[in-house]
């Protein structure tokens, strides 16, 4: 499923359900966005799965709409580029494609 | 008649750590909320107790709307940034929101605090391991709903470089089923079994050979063991995670209502700390 077929606003419960999967190119140029438009409030930074691609919460959605913490950067975003090149996945398959923590001390 | 200054100073003053810290929620888009006057309460007792300046960072995490925007705005906001207001001041103005959303945030009642999913969300506080002595150390954090989930240790706020013996930590482990506070030693260091309700968890390292770990104001953890003298690094703490050398890890669950990182506080100093946030909370109705 891409991001494209999800119908937004969508809900904080519905949202965590899910995780937005992206490349690595991608994420750099997010990461322009948000250095450009977006808030030191919420910074997501993407945690690597075991496949190479890159994950995040589905509910970084809930801050995209007007008002929200990222509005600013959904705004500025090529939202054509943006539906087509994000993928969702269930969430529980995303995290079980991360790799398990270093053992700490 | 001359007016004694006492009678002509408001009551319901604001202490003025509250007031900078209300300007600069307002600075950074929040609100107060209905947090104000137990933000200054708070202040009062911290001076009242001796130990406003073994507190280098400390954030309450309130103020704002629950489930806003301008309540994560409102929260990242630190109430101290040094051991005194007008000193040298440490880490961000705020603290870097890793990923929370204003769902993750409740100002008031039993579910207030911030709450992570434990996997893609942390806090940054930009404070430096280096600003300050690993063996003149303490660290806190109020929460509830600790994370005792998977295989791997949850970390309530540490940094850890891998390469060195610098780092501190403040966790559940669930390896071994306890509460545990890391200062520069990979061994000899104070546990507890877990916490299953919430409290004011605070490690304490103030020399070489001692570290106390508190619960509540209460020491629940000791030890003597004497630990090598610790290097230091520019990683900063986080925040539901550990910062290894750069990069977020072991991260919790846990729903926390405050956090601290200054220097080493006597039990006498850890009990009227641990009433001062139980005081706060209980005005937020955090309980």
């Amino acid at each position: 499923m891409k991001l494209s077929e999800l119908t937004l606003p969508i809900s904080y419960s519905d949202s965590c359900g899910i995780a937005l999967v992206f490349t690595s190119q991608l994420a750099a140029r997010l990461a322009e966005l948000h250095g450009l438009y977006g808030t030191k409030n919420c910074v997501p930074v993407p945690r690597v799965m075991s496949d190479g691609r890159l994950m995040l919460c589905g509910d970084i959605l809930t801050e995209v709409m007007p008002g929200g913490l990222l509005a600013a950067m959904w705004d500025a975003a090529d939202k054509k580029v943006l539906g087509e090149s994000v993928g969702v996945m269930p969430w529980a398959e995303a995290v079980a494609m991360l790799p398990p923590d270093r053992q700490p001390v | 008649m001359a007016m004694s200054p006492r009678t002509l100073r408001p009551r319901n003053a604001l202490h003025p750590e509250a007031a900078s810290w209300a300007a600069r929620v307002v600075a950074n888009g929040g609100t107060v909320g209905t947090s104000l006057p137990a933000v200054s309460a708070f202040c009062r007792a911290i001076d009242a107790a001796g130990i406003r300046s073994k507190i280098w960072r400390l954030n309450l995490l309130c103020g704002g709307t629950s489930g806003t925007s301008v309540g994560i705005s409102s929260c990242l906001v630190p109430l101290y940034r040094g051991p005194t207001s007008t000193g040298p001041q440490y880490g961000g103005l705020t603290d870097a929101g890793g990923a929370f959303v204003g769902s993750d945030y409740n100002e008031t009642g039993s579910s207030g605090g911030l709450k992570s999913n434990g996997t893609t969300k942390h806090l940054d506080t930009e404070f430096a391991q280096s600003n300050i002595s690993l063996i003149n150390l303490h660290l806190s954090v109020s929460f509830s709903q600790m994370d005792t989930s998977g295989t791997a240790e949850r970390v309530l706020i540490g940094h850890y470089n891998a390469s060195q013996s610098d780092f501190a930590v403040l966790r559940s482990a669930v390896s071994t089923g306890n509460m545990e506070f890391f200062a520069s030693s990979f061994s000899g260091n104070p546990s507890t079994s877990y916490l299953s309700s919430s409290s004011h968890l605070m490690g304490v390292r103030s020399s070489l050979t001692s570290a106390v770990l508190y619960s509540a104001g209460v020491s629940v953890g000791t030890s003597s063991a004497t630990v090598g003298t610790p290097a230091t690094s520019s990683f900063s703490y986080f925040v539901f995670a550990r910062n290894n050398a750069g990069t977020a890890d072991t991260r919790t669950s846990a729903r926390i209502r405050m956090y601290s990182i200054g220097q080493a506080i006597d039990s006498t100093g850890a009990a009227a700390f641990a009433n001062a946030v139980a005081a706060f909370n209980t005005a937020m109705g955090r309980t």
